[in-house]
């Protein structure tokens, strides 16, 4: 046999295009089954041929450049239908094929899916394939049929492998049926996810058929989960051994649809079914007033609830997916301590129901907590003197209370004015004072005090200069200036009706001036000032005390004298000084005893103290004449 | 005595027998080194064709047949029908590159020119596309823009 060149060179160029063919396969699919050279990949045979860059890449093992050059090819072929439908068909065959296999099923699965539906949704792909065939098939059976094909796949193997407990399977078939239900830019973005470029213009009547089989499919997935979770919850057996109070098996139902919840893409029915089955579990644990429970249960609750609310619509209060979450919220708020945050989750609940009672009856309980803390801080703010605090506080609650509350809150506004009012009078400011107590009164006219305060202060108004000189005088007297104190208590008129105080505030610095005095030994000055505060002081007591302590001084004074007197034996002045003080009728008994005992001991002195000087006079008259008789004697007339 | 002589009717006797010994290899490899380019090199290649020692025999008979310009000759067709058992040896074994090297091996012994690898296998990476609302600047509230 003669060896040709041209043909061995032909056979060793299909040889290196089959196994890089292989290569490519692997390339594009490494988690894939074992890579067969089938009509399948012929149309990467095909690109092989036409890019020697990339077989050479691809012959080479170089991962990088295989990448580019296949991005490269894909991206020239953007516009040819047969690529994307020869793509899809070995997605979907890998896939298919690697079904056992979860860490490459994702990617194919996805890929296969959203190039399939799109593809059918694209007119280029019917008027490539389709156009002058001769069938009497309706357009419209056909395609459900190619969708069916390409979609009831993950309505089956979905369940399946949920049931066998293969959840990244079962995730993977679910997200295939929702990326079906969003449109085609979503299907477009999981494809440029997975390295494929779209650019056909899908049918919006053939994409929305799709959505419609996908979203059918999710639903009797769903609605086949839910009848199971249904009797699971009313299990004979399950409920026996329920703890006292619960109603229903909850916990069953819900493990079996958080499942398929946890698989990423669940229906609306899954989450409604399961929330409302969260919130009768929480009425029943609210019935045995287990609310420990329930703060447990609610985070899982929570969980759900967070993924129906993008899925419903406010506006539709009737469905049975509002009232579960409208129920969920009340729930929310019920457990929250702060009534604020509590009231944000009873108006949540009502914007999905507003016919929901329980949530209004609970929100305007937690209303009356919220207006009570803020009336509470504005009196923490009135007892620390901090006034407009205060007043823009209660302003602010009454603008939102009604009713009964309204009441309430103004009764509390006059009495935060009233001690307003108290605050001024005893700084002193009236005229201020008076405003406030009336607009106490106005707010409050029932309450006497409030009213008695406001005719005080109209007393007071017109004296604010008296009683700021009064207080003048005060603070002189308190700081010892006493000679100030009686200064300014004296130019209170006797007119004012402040004058007894100020007569008060005069007799004390009197007083205890006097008591100065007599302390540094003037007791003449502190006499008189005592004197002087006896003659302003109309209290008996008092008068009393300060009597007592002017006759000590007096005493004192008068036993100075009287001690000077005695030493000089000058009785005369002793018995003046001693009658001088016993015409004072206000002298105690035993005081008058006392002063009337040393008079008659005085008199006593001084009646000795003349006979005595008469004695001596006696004896001086008698020497006299015995001298003048002695002389007469000498006379010699006389002898 | 001169090796080289008897050294291929030992051969044609050995690998009748079963694989070459050794010994009888080793001479092979030291005869065919230290034999100048010829007709003998033709009859030492198909014994190590024979014995298969395959690198061995493809460089002797191409060192045989260096001077042989005749692309469509008995000896090259000879070369060339070895290199095609050899292609499919190693296309059975699921050596592809090897099948498709020894074909052009072969066809290169016709006379045909191999095509040449490719070049710029590997391409540049692509500039990556700042995505626009990356690269503009974010807009701070409460601040103008610098006229």
């Amino acid at each position: 046999v003669t060896v040709l060149a041209p043909d061995l060179l032909a056979r060793a160029d299909a040889v290196e295009l089959r196994a890089a063919t292989a290569r490519l396969l692997d390339h594009l699919f490494p988690h894939g089954a074992a890579a067969a050279h089938t009509d399948r990949s012929a149309f990467l045979t095909e690109i092989l041929r036409q890019r020697p860059a990339l077989r050479q890449a691809v012959l080479a093992g170089d991962d990088n450049a295989t990448r580019w050059q296949w991005a490269d090819a894909a991206g020239e072929r953007r516009t040819d239908i047969t690529f994307f439908h020869a793509l899809a068909v070995l997605y979907r065959d890998q896939a298919l094929a690697g079904k056992a296999n979860p860490a490459g099923a994702e990617s194919y699965w996805v890929v296969a899916t959203a190039l399939w539906t799109l593809l059918l949704s694209a007119e280029r792909f019917w008027s490539t394939f389709w156009s002058g065939r001769e069938s009497d098939q309706n357009p419209e059976e056909l395609l459900d049929e190619c969708l069916r094909s390409v979609l009831s796949v993950h309505g089956a193997l979905g369940p399946r492998s949920l049931a066998s407990g293969r959840l990244a399977q079962a995730r993977v078939h679910l997200r295939c049926l929702d990326i079906c239900c969003h449109g085609a830019d979503t299907l477009v973005a999981e494809l440029k996810r997975f390295g494929v470029a779209w650019d056909f213009r899908p049918d919006r009547e053939r994409l929305g058929r799709a959505e419609e089989m996908a979203r059918g499919l999710i639903d009797k997935w769903s609605k086949s989960l839910v009848r199971d979770g249904q009797r699971e919850t009313e299990d004979p057996e399950a409920l026996r051994h329920l703890p006292e109070g619960l109603r229903k098996n909850y916990e069953g139902g819900i493990k079996l649809l958080q499942r398929f919840i946890a698989l990423g893409a669940p229906d609306i029915g899954a989450l409604c079914s399961t929330l409302e089955w969260f919130n009768d579990w929480c009425y029943d644990l609210y019935v045995t007033e287990n609310i420990t429970q329930i703060k447990k249960l609610m985070v899982d609750a929570r969980q759900v609830a967070d993924q129906l609310v993008p899925r419903c619509a406010k506006l539709h209060s009737f469905r049975p997916e509002n009232q579960a979450l409208s129920r969920h919220f009340l729930l929310r708020g019920f457990l929250l301590d702060d009534p604020e945050k509590a009231i944000e989750q009873y108006e949540e609940a009502l914007t999905w129901d507003d016919q929901n009672v329980n949530a209004r009856q609970l929100m305007k309980g937690r209303e009356r907590d919220v207006w009570m803390k803020q009336v509470k801080e504005a009196a923490e703010h009135a007892s620390k003197k901090r006034w407009a605090e205060a007043y823009q506080i209660l302003k602010k609650v009454q603008s939102e209370v009604s009713g009964n509350d309204a009441d309430e809150v103004r009764r509390m506004r006059a009495v935060v004015t009233f001690n307003h009012a108290q605050a001024l009078t005893e700084e002193g400011q009236y005229t201020l004072a008076l405003e406030k107590a009336e607009e106490a009164a106005r707010l409050d006219p029932d309450e006497p005090v409030v009213r008695t305060l406001a005719r005080e202060l109209k007393r007071m108004a017109h004296e604010e200069a008296n009683i700021r000189v009064l207080r003048a005088a005060r603070d002189a007297l308190d700081a010892d200036r006493f000679r100030e104190a009686i200064e300014r208590a004296s130019e209170i008129p006797s007119s004012s009706s402040f004058y007894q105080q100020a007569c008060d505030v005069r007799a004390a610095a009197h007083f205890y001036r006097g008591i100065e005095h007599a302390n540094s030994r003037r007791l003449a000055e502190g006499i008189a000032d005592l004197d002087a505060a006896l003659q302003l002081v109309r209290d008996d007591e008092y008068r009393a005390h300060i009597a007592k302590q002017r006759d000590a001084m007096r005493q004192a004074n008068v036993g100075n004298e009287l001690g000077e007197a005695l030493k000089a034996g000058n009785w005369s002045r002793a018995d003046t000084l001693l009658r001088s003080i016993l015409q004072d009728r206000s002298l105690s008994r035993e005081t008058r005893r006392n002063l009337e005992g040393e008079l008659s001991q005085v008199l006593t002195a001084w009646a000795v103290q003349m006979v005595n000087e008469a004695q001596e006079a006696e004896m001086k008259f008698g020497a006299a004449l015995a001298d003048v008789v002695a002389r007469l004697k000498q006379r010699p007339e006389v002898r | 005595v001169d090796i080289s002589r008897c050294l291929v009717p030992l051969v044609a006797q050995s690998v009748r027998e079963g694989p070459l010994p050794a010994v009888l290899l080793d001479t092979l490899r030291d005869v065919a080194r230290a034999a100048p380019a010829g007709p003998h090199s033709l009859v030492l290649a198909r014994c190590a064709a024979a014995a298969g020692e395959a690198g061995l025999a493809v460089d002797l008979w191409e060192a045989a047949l260096a001077g042989d310009t005749d692309h469509a000759g008995a000896g090259r067709q000879e070369l060339a029908a070895y290199l095609c058992h050899l292609a499919v040896g190693a296309r059975l074994q699921g050596d592809d590159l090897g099948t498709v090297k020894t074909l052009r091996r072969a066809a290169s012994v016709l006379g045909a020119t191999p095509p040449e690898p490719s070049v710029a296998a590997v391409a540049p990476p692509s500039p990556v596309i700042v995505p626009s609302s990356v690269r503009s600047p974010r807009l701070q509230p409460n601040r103008r823009r610098k006229r």
